[in-house]
């Protein structure tokens, strides 16, 4: 069915569409509250902010693989812990030429994907899986199945490489300081305002740059962008080295939170962030999604997370209950977009 | 020049059958120990599980889906089939695990079906569920039966060199493959996955062959991992097992040949694909290289065939169309365009036998360039490994050497400049009585345990192999480790030293956590006819058979590091490692009295399907409920070990319980101890008083700095030295304890210098 809303009824109903995800994060949001007191509190709120801060990040980053028809970037999690392995490997040149190393190590990853996946048209969750083997592989190799520690006494590059996940940026956001808020200790973890800086700058990129646009044709059809004059490609390319861009920062976070470098740090995050991604709203099929309601999916993972915790609900059950909410609001979202006649996926 | 494509495509349709050729051919002339008939037994035993669960795999991806919860799925159909085997024997229990992976396609088909979401996302959901569901079921723990009948029946050669598990896949595999190919529901498949419109244009029930395909997809699965688990006579619930059977099943599927994008594939060529990824795998086993080196050539065959499927594709749109030749002149243009002008040049490119020739050439120079790769990849390693045995033998001699000939084991030194090992003590453990039914009392009663805490102690052994008593000097040795951790690369820095002091020949093979790849590596190890094999388990019950067919060739073995069960120290002439009970006795000890026996605690738990699951939370528990009864357990889960879950669990704990969780302990010392501690300060609380298993440097660390109260000694040099040692002592004739220790000790800040640098 041809759609024929532009303008202001796109808009519209686009918000339409993500305030589903955050109309389920409010839910959570009231039962949370009835099952502690302690629930709905600044320091609460801000833990949970912090919990899902690195799979914000990375989501961020796989959302615009899925957006351009890509589905999933599998080899996120070696990204993930290859920056941070190289990272803690070149501190002796100093901090900032360790976090550069660090970034460029993943951004090569990405940029060897994004270009198999767009000039070669491999298949991209089969490239990737093999990419995830065989950077296993060479990580486990190189570093002999060993843990690298970055030197921790103070005044080094290394003391400082540990202490950036533990920075905490003293602004104070005025809800924290209202009342059932309180409590709030005043300052944001640094982790947390990346994630948000990363969502602003992918939902800059998606929505108001030629890019973006270009990226949602090709998510939507790779024959008719090819036809218009899209150099698809390049397009494909750029969103692999955004999704390697954002799993190295995440990466060298999640190495600077371990105070260690090993191969199998990030392991998961593929899957957890294909899962908020979708459950945000972006269709596997790609070209339909946005950025803030891939924001809501990783909030409700948090909260939904938070909450089985408070309630005491063991690992195991909270896989299962995962699940369950996952294929929920992803059905959900499914019938919605059938009842408007825009079931293309 | 048309022959020449055809060939092309021909070595193409039957790659996995030709690699499998290559493989064989290569390995037979090369790798040591390989060609022999038990090897191949092993190979194709080896196979069987993976070669099941790609039976449905493949259908499902000729319908162009996709199911990722088939691992899953493996998971659960074995846990249930071990669980319900007491109850329903083996005739009720197999039923009920096929109807409940059944179960799970059929769920899976519905939502594809009927609600209409992707697959991709339909599956990811329900193997979250499923993995719980079994861990759920299995209390996270791993099911066993002692009724061995059937997997002896399985394993034993019956059909010349074919064991009924190999006849069983093979049945399954040519009988699938025939309705598949054979019969017009079969093909009716293929017609559905190329156009489903087509398909519906032409009469099909379209809905019907998805859902068919999902069910059938989770009975292969479900039948794999039951025929798996009855094969071992128990199930571990260790997810590794899962997650490794969907990587490799989806690779060798789609090196087999089949399309992820539907309508072609065949169930036989994923076959052979399965096959040639096991050889490969004992391949590499026989080098005597590790798991890194395969899972690097695994995945770049995946690559190098992913690549040149998106090349065929690429051929197969640009030649599309009703005027092929106008389309081949566009594609020379394109290509040209391509290549940066390198063609631009080449006048003369007009004729079309030409652009095949080119073609031709192409697909030549990318086959040769990949084996060319391969082969120098593969070189480089083996350099590399040979490189690292010399540095290992170097470790060691120096060692040896400074120590004057009358040299004295027990005065080597480990990276920690503590001794590798300590003179047996001869001092008698106190065992209480056995209860007669330890599983009936409460899991807060110290006896319920006592199966797993005194596993090995009381055991009626089975007849062992005499020892020759000629010393361990020349001896050959195979260590069958549990998999990859920096743990164990300390463990076997200590096992190398001791065994350079005496002599000794050793080879290790790398379970990677993965059942399934240590009972193909036993049998591996099996064909090399050892002196000695020291096994180190995945699994503590999952063992068993494993051990029982050591113990069957007359091989000696002794167990190391996890606690195997009682059944399965029968085989073994004794088992080395930690005690991990009595540590944690200890440290619980020292825990309650530093918090002046009151207050609530909690406990991160070790990885479910692990012996420290259990150990580190039960020791804990019935220790302080004898000995500080006033102590409340507030809470305690798994994080896997990871820091991040860590942190968010502990975080949500210290919100929820506030100041009355005053103490935590933890099952390891690195990333459990980095998350609490993050979680601690973000709550900024310095009062709560940590415990962990160690000895890491993370957990060290927040010893020396006040952070931690105490962590334990369990030395991972000393842990592969004492099995190594254990080993020499029965060469000479020594008698074992069938139960060798580590010593136990508590690291706390008065001597924490002394243990300093860590070991790992």
């Amino acid at each position: 069915m041809p759609r024929h809303d532009s303008g202001k009824q796109n808009i519209l109903s686009a918000a339409l569409e993500t305030a589903g995800i955050y109309a389920v994060a409010a839910l959570l949001l009231l039962a949370g509250t009835f099952v502690s007191p302690k629930f709905l509190t600044g320091d609460n709120l801000l833990e949970i902010l912090a919990a899902v801060a690195l799979l914000g990040i990375v989501s961020a980053g796989m959302a615009f693989v899925t957006y351009s028809g890509s589905m999933a970037d599998l080899s996120l999690p070696s990204i993930m812990a290859f920056s941070g392995i190289i990272a803690v490997a070149s501190l002796p040149l100093g901090l900032a030429a360790a976090l550069a190393l660090g970034v460029l190590a993943g951004l090569a990853v990405g940029a060897m994907n994004g270009f198999v996946v767009g000039r070669l048209n491999a298949n991209p969750i089969l490239w990737t899986l093999s990419v995830a083997f065989f950077m296993e592989g060479f990580m486990r190799f190189a570093w002999s199945n060993n843990q690298l520690y970055p030197d921790s006494a103070p005044g080094t590059p290394g003391a400082a490489f540990i202490g950036i996940f533990r920075i905490g940026v003293g602004i104070h956001p005025p809800v924290l300081r209202t009342t059932p808020l309180q409590g709030g200790s005043g300052t944001v973890p640094l982790v947390v305002v990346v994630m948000f800086l990363m969502f602003l700058l992918a939902h800059f990129i998606m929505t108001r740059t030629r890019f973006g646009r270009e990226s949602q044709l090709v998510g939507s059809s790779r024959a008719t962008a090819r036809a218009s004059g899209i150099r698809v490609p390049r397009v494909v390319f750029l969103n692999f080295l955004f999704a390697a861009f954002a799993a190295s920062v995440a990466g060298i976070f999640l190495t600077s939170m371990n105070k260690l470098g090993v191969f199998y740090l990030g392991q998961g995050y593929d899957f957890k962030a294909v899962t908020a991604v979708v459950i945000g709203g972006v269709m596997l099929s790609g070209g339909r999604g946005r950025l803030s309601g891939v924001l809501g999916g990783v909030l409700v993972i948090g909260l939904l997370s938070n909450i089985m915790q408070f309630l005491g609900i063991t690992a195991f059950r909270q896989n299962i209950v995962t699940g369950l909410v996952f294929i929920a609001v992803v059905g959900l979202q499914q019938y919605q977009l059938r009842a408007k006649g825009r079931d293309y996926a | 020049m048309r022959s020449a494509t055809r060939i092309t495509r021909l070595l193409n349709e039957h790659r996995a059958l030709l690699m499998l050729l290559v493989l064989f051919a290569g390995l037979s002339a090369w790798a040591p120990n390989f060609l022999s008939v038990h090897n191949m037994t092993t190979i194709l035993k080896g196979a069987s599980l993976n070669a099941i669960v790609a039976i449905g795999f493949t259908l499902i991806l000729i319908l162009g889906q996709l199911d990722l919860s088939i691992g899953a799925v493996v998971m659960l159909c074995g846990m249930l089939v071990i669980g319900l085997q007491p109850r329903l024997g083996w005739y009720g229990a197999f039923p009920v695990s096929l109807a409940a992976g059944g179960l799970v396609g059929l769920v899976n088909g519905w939502l594809v079906v009927r609600a209409r979401i992707n697959a991709f996302i339909v599956t990811l959901g329900t193997m979250t569920i499923v993995m719980g569901l079994t861990h759920l079921y299995s209390d996270g723990g791993s099911k066993s039966i002692d009724d061995f009948r059937l997997a002896d029946w399985l394993d034993r050669p019956a059909l010349s060199f074919l064991p009924p598990i190999v006849i069983i896949t093979l049945l399954l595999v040519v009988g699938s493959a025939l309705l598949l190919q054979g019969t017009r529901h079969g093909r009716n498949f293929f017609m559905v996955g190329a156009n489903p419109d087509a398909a519906w244009l032409a009469g099909l029930h379209r809905d019907r062959y998805l859902m068919a395909g999902f069910v059938l997809c989770g009975l292969g699965a479900a039948a794999g991992g039951t025929l798996f688990a009855a094969g071992l006579s128990s199930m571990t619930s260790s997810a590794v097992l899962g997650s490794r059977t969907l990587m490799t099943v989806l690779a060798a599927v789609i090196i087999g040949g089949t399309l992820m994008s539907g309508g072609k594939g065949s169930i036989l060529k994923s076959y052979f694909a399965v096959l040639m990824l096991t050889m490969l795998f004992n391949g590499i086993g026989c080098f005597g290289l590790g798991f890194e080196v395969q899972i690097f050539v695994n995945g770049l065959i995946l690559a190098a065939v992913v690549l040149y499927e998106a090349y065929t594709l690429h051929r197969h749109e640009l030649l599309r169309g009703p005027r092929p030749e106008l389309m081949e002149e566009a594609e020379r243009i394109q290509n040209s365009e391509f290549r940066i002008q390198k063609e631009a040049s080449d006048e003369n490119t007009g004729e079309g036998e030409m652009s095949d020739k080119n073609r031709f050439a192409l697909v030549c120079v990318t086959l040769v360039a990949i084996v060319a790769i391969t082969a120098i990849t593969a070189m480089y390693f083996r350099q590399a490994a040979l490189q690292a045995q010399v540095i290992a033998a170097g470790r060691a001699v120096p060692a040896a050497g400074t120590a004057a000939p009358a040299l004295d084991i027990y005065a080597l030194r480990g990276t920690d400049h503590q001794p590798y090992l300590f003179p047996p003590d001869g001092g008698k453990m106190q065992i209480p009585a056995r209860p007669a039914d330890p599983k009936a009392l409460p899991e807060t009663d110290k006896l319920h345990w006592w199966d797993i805490e005194y596993a090995g102690w009381k055991v009626d052994k089975a007849p062992m192999p005499a020892s020759p008593k000629d010393g361990p000097k020349g001896k050959r040795v195979i260590l069958l480790k549990a998999g990859d951790h920096p743990y164990w690369t300390a463990y076997v820095r200590g096992f190398t030293t001791i065994a350079g002091f005496y002599g000794m020949d050793i080879k290790v093979f790398n379970g990677n956590w993965n059942m399934d790849l240590q009972a193909q590596q036993a049998d591996q190890a099996l064909n090399e006819k050892p002196d000695m094999i020291i096994f180190a388990p995945v699994d503590a019950t999952g063992c068993t058979p494993l051990l029982r067919k050591i113990h069957q060739a007359g091989i000696p073995c002794i167990t190391s590091n996890t606690t195997p069960c009682d059944e399965a120290m029968k085989y073994c002439i004794a088992w080395t490692g930690p005690d991990d009970w009595g540590q944690f006795r200890m440290l619980s000890r020292a825990f309650a009295d530093k918090l002046g026996r009151q207050g609530g605690y909690a406990i991160i738990r070790h990885m479910p399907g692990s012996s420290p699951f259990f150990s580190r939370t039960f020791a804990p528990i019935t220790e302080l409920g004898a000995y500080a009864p006033d102590m409340k357990l507030l809470a305690m889960d798994t994080t896997n070990l990871e820091a991040e879950v860590s942190m968010q669990l502990v975080g949500a704990w210290l919100a929820k319980f506030g100041t009355d969780l005053k103490g935590l302990i933890l099952a390891g010392d690195d990333f459990p101890m980095t998350g609490t501690l993050e979680a601690l300060k973000k709550a900024g609380r310095t009062d709560v008083v940590i415990v962990a298993a160690g000895n890491s440097k993370t957990g060290m660390d927040s010893v020396k700095a006040g952070d931690a109260l105490a962590v334990t000694y369990q030395s991972a040099e000393g842990d592969g030295a004492i099995a190594v040692h254990s080993a020499a002592r029965w060469f000479s004739g020594e008698a074992l304890d069938p139960v060798v220790y580590l010593p136990k000790h508590l690291i706390t800040k008065a001597d924490v210098d002394e243990f300093m640098p860590a070991q790992w």
